[in-house]
């Protein structure tokens, strides 16, 4: 390009002789120009997505900052240049990314399954698995279902979860059972609920005797869940019923009954403690989001096209 | 710096009294220039395959960029190092020469990749 157009150096730099980045405009150079700009939130109710349409035509250039996974520790203020993605390591995967693209329509924000989300586990502690069937209480498994041919007949399974970290009532619980194995293909049903106390003790007394949460949930592990899945059923109002009790504290300790509630016989769940994978956020797990809004986001449009 | 100088606002701001925020140009506050801009291609990455392509600038120093990427032409172009659920992506780093696109592919699939990247006329710091 011959050296004419339009050029404004910075301060303290002859414009004549200035290198590219001593300009601060240059016409030789485009320059990222602004379509549009907004911000919002990413919610769960939402389906975790948000839709912005900038209607170009074409795929624009654009940036979105969003504020951090709070399930994390994150700051639910401080604004990260998209995306902002830990990634974790053994057991399955955590899906804690956020993801932004553009098409010729729209630019989408969207989350991860996990973003948001902060864990308890069992840390595969033997007090922390117990069921009880005909034979009577056994501790360190879990099992849920019929299994009449076997003797062990109608089986409640009880699991514990160390150090849950919440101090108030929360928008969303879930109650994840690994399924280490499987009789049968047919429905487990149960009804589930919470132990109601303030720091539930461990399982090395029976757990089966003590009170129950007023709040229940009467569950289904069907046909299509197997031997290797994880078995999550949204436990809210349940586990805002404990964490309600006057009480519970911040890191207190809670407990959960699977209750059978099955007529189908040679059909169970179980989950041994030593089978139940050693990194408690991906296997059998409880976690909350303790509001629906799950990422603050900001963003910018450019009309400079993505060729 | 002396009030002098070439300043453009938003329209329906006062040009004398309006802050920077609400100003288009300062020719007090340096633009962010594009110095280069273009594809660059991962052909049938491997899975769990990663590659890297360079990219020469000619600038003499480390600028700053950006870059998205689009996954088997799908027409959905996302920001720099951005996941998709298998981990597919790409991400970059910059010197006084390079411009250093690294590629990934965590997927258990073949996947080509195209990055665009927009290389600043402007220090990356």
């Amino acid at each position: 390009m011959a050296n004419y157009g339009l050029k404004v150096s910075r301060v303290g730099y002859d414009v004549k002789t200035a290198d590219p980045d001593e300009l601060v405009f240059s016409s030789k150079y485009k320059t990222l120009r602004v379509k549009q700009q907004g911000s919002g939130t990413v919610t769960e109710s939402g389906g975790r997505t948000v839709t912005i349409a900038h209607n170009l035509g074409y795929v624009p250039m654009f940036l979105v900052h969003g504020s951090g996974d709070t399930g994390f520790g994150a700051s639910s203020s401080n604004y990260y240049i998209n995306p902002y993605t830990p990634v974790i390591t053994g057991g399955e995967y955590l899906r804690r990314q956020v993801r932004s693209y553009a098409d010729s329509t729209n630019l989408y924000i969207t989350l991860g399954n996990d973003f948001g989300w902060k864990y308890a586990g069992t840390e595969r502690e033997e007090n922390n698995y117990g069921f009880e069937s005909d034979p009577g209480y056994n501790v360190g498994g879990c099992a849920v279902g019929r299994d009449d041919d076997n003797n062990w007949g109608s089986e409640d399974g009880a699991l514990r979860f160390n150090g849950v970290a919440v101090s108030s009532s929360v928008y969303k619980a879930e109650l994840a059972f690994y399924i280490d194995a499987r009789l049968g293909s047919g429905d487990v049903k149960t009804v589930i609920y919470g132990i109601d106390e303030d720091d539930t003790n461990d399982f090395g007394s029976s757990p089966f005797g003590r009170d129950r949460t007023s709040n229940s949930n009467t569950e289904t592990c069907d046909s299509g869940i197997s031997a290797g899945d994880t078995w999550a059923v949204t436990v809210t109002s349940i586990f805002n019923e404990i964490v309600g009790r006057g009480g519970w504290s911040s890191g207190n300790n809670m407990g959960f009954l699977y209750i059978d509630n099955s007529t189908e016989n040679q059909n169970d769940i179980y989950i041994n403690h030593e089978d139940d994978g050693g990194f408690y956020e991906s296997w059998s797990h409880l976690r909350w989001l303790t509001s629906n809004t799950l990422l603050n986001y900001k963003y910018t449009i450019f009309y400079n096209q993505i060729e | 710096m002396a009030n002098y100088g070439i300043k453009i606002s938003k329209a329906g701001y006062d040009i004398v009294t309006t802050g920077i925020a609400n100003q288009i140009f300062n020719s007090e506050k340096n633009c962010i220039k594009l110095a280069t801009v273009g594809t660059s291609t991962a052909t049938s990455l491997a899975a769990a395959g990663s590659t890297t392509n360079q990219v020469a600038h000619g600038l003499g120093f480390a600028p700053g960029f950006m870059i998205w990427f689009e996954i088997d032409n799908d027409g959905d172009w996302y920001f720099q190092y951005t996941s998709t659920v298998d981990y597919i992506g790409c991400g970059g780093s910059s010197d006084s020469t390079n411009l250093d696109i690294a590629f990934y592919n965590n997927d258990s699939s073949t996947h080509t990749i195209v990055a665009y990247y927009a290389i600043f006329a402007d220090r990356g710091s």
